[in-house]
């Protein structure tokens, strides 16, 4: 994850080139309509389009599918579960031991449409992260009004994360070294005591941490406030890009929810 | 508790966003009058620590295993508004880089795990522990405040999803009441343990902070 961050992002595609603001907007409309999408075909073309657009920015597929992984246990366990819970025609039913569970067409119906707007809006967010270095997406979050706070508190974080992050991970194998093992449940007190331990030291040394860091940053001539960024002028090319995004979702959108009528026409 | 895109349907979003965005700012306005320049690095470290703490699995029953939210902790060390700005930022960085919830439901999240986790904690907590209290009282109060924040988010988990038509409401709220609250005592534990420790070793540090 860190070269996510850190790399040193050199525009391999004319996409990585494109303005930040433009991508921003551009990716965020087009998640906010395919969110919306209803039936599986038109899901289907546009996970296509998004594919190809990370294609086109010569995104590793190995990255997106490492970074799509991730979407694996939470998206598995509704494809499980929905068919079961929403009510509609049943279509199969299985037998376990403990109960009797039937699926029904309109839940199996809905795990589909949710699992691809899922993917779709993913597949589109690796895009935009993969496509835009991180200084270029906060410049562009800035330039686009958004509170700089927030984007200071997003970038500073960032900076900290791995650090605490390895900080805990040599924590966690010193505790390993000790031969601590973990109970099966929480009852196992011995466990709990451990853990809250664990994150309290790991709470005193982030803590005592940021005041290094704020000294540190102070003694180096800290202002207070960020520096403004300024973005260079809007392109052609970069409106172009982001009409081009919009006027995409916007058809796949009237595609969608004039689908059922086109169909009744057609007979 | 991080709702994806395409789960919830656009009144429900845009209107989680709204209250949000606003409650965010206010936050804002509001940690900067207490905690002056000290404030982004002091916050972002501390977000950092609540995205370690996030990995931190503790075992439930039967070989699952849960995960902190640590809202409540961020709420009863760092004060409720404090505690918005950490978890929005957690939140943030998990929709954009960790495809941890939807770019369409960040609000959403914001809603759940950034206001009402950490508000929820810090009137339950302050419910129950006046300045002073006893060890035990203050344990006790802090399982109450972690233990209900999480229940109660998820609560409100459940009504977006049923007010979206999602899930409906005869499934959606009994599944998460069910499931948080037994995940609810792994993180009123935890943080109360947590809390025990910090009091103990480093007392000043959890009273000075909690002001805001």
């Amino acid at each position: 994850m860190k070269e996510l961050f850190f790399a040193d992002n050199k525009p391999v595609s004319v996409f990585h080139r494109l303005d930040p603001r433009g991508k921003i907007i551009g990716i965020f409309a087009f998640v906010v309509l395919v969110a919306t999408l209803e039936s599986p075909p038109a899901l289907v073309l546009s996970l296509g389009l998004v594919l190809g657009l990370n294609l086109a920015a010569k995104i590793p597929a190995t990255y997106l599918c490492r970074r799509l992984a991730w979407l694996v246990p939470f998206a598995g366990f509704l494809v499980v579960v929905f068919p079961f819970i929403t009510p509609g025609q049943p279509v199969f039913t299985l037998t376990l031991p403990f109960a009797v569970l039937t699926a029904s067409d309109a839940g199996l119906h809905k795990a589909v449409v949710l699992l691809l707007r899922m993917t779709n809006a993913l597949t589109a967010l690796v895009f935009l992260t993969t496509a835009t270095s991180f200084p270029q997406l906060l410049h562009g979050f800035q330039a686009l009004k958004v509170p700089p706070l927030l984007l200071q508190l997003v970038e500073f974080t960032v900076r900290y994360l791995f650090i605490i992050q390895q900080e805990l991970r040599r924590m966690l194998l010193a505790r390993r070294a000790r031969g601590f093992t973990a109970g099966r449940n929480f009852l196992h007190r011995h466990t709990l005591e451990t853990l809250g331990q664990l994150v309290g030291v790991l709470f005193i040394r982030a803590y005592e941490r940021s005041d290094r860091i704020h000294q540190a940053m102070l003694a180096r001539g800290y202002p207070g406030e960020p520096r403004p960024e300024r973005l260079s002028r809007w392109q052609k090319a970069d409106l172009c890009w982001s009409v081009a995004v919009i006027t995409v979702a916007v058809g796949l959108k009237l595609a969608d929810t004039g689908g059922d009528l086109w169909l009744m026409l057609w007979k | 508790m991080h709702i994806p895109d395409g789960f919830l349907d656009a009144k429900t979003w845009v209107a989680a966003s709204l209250i949000s965005a606003a409650t965010v700012s206010y936050a804002a306005k509001k940690t900067r009058e207490v905690l002056s320049d000290r404030q982004i690095p002091r916050l972002a470290v501390m977000a950092a620590f609540i995205f370690a703490a996030q990995m931190v699995n503790f075992p439930v029953a039967g070989g699952t295993s849960g995960h902190l939210i640590g809202a409540a902790l961020a709420a009863i060390t760092f004060g409720p508004w404090s505690a918005v700005l950490i978890m929005s930022t957690v939140l943030i960085i998990q929709c954009l880089f960790f495809q941890d919830g939807g770019l369409t439901a960040l609000g959403a999240n914001i809603l759940l795990m950034g206001i009402t986790a950490p508000f929820i904690a810090h009137w339950v907590y302050h419910l129950f522990v006046s300045p002073g209290a006893g060890r035990s009282r203050m344990f006790a109060g802090t399982f109450a405040a972690a233990w209900c924040s999480t229940f109660v988010a998820s609560m409100v988990c459940a009504l977006l999803l049923a007010v979206s038509g999602t899930v409906i409401a005869t499934v959606g709220f009994p599944a998460m009441a069910f499931w948080h609250a037994i995940i609810g005592i792994g993180e009123g534990v935890i943080t109360a343990l947590v809390l025990a420790y910090l009091t103990q070793v480093r007392g000043e540090l959890v009273f000075e902070n909690a002001k805001v």
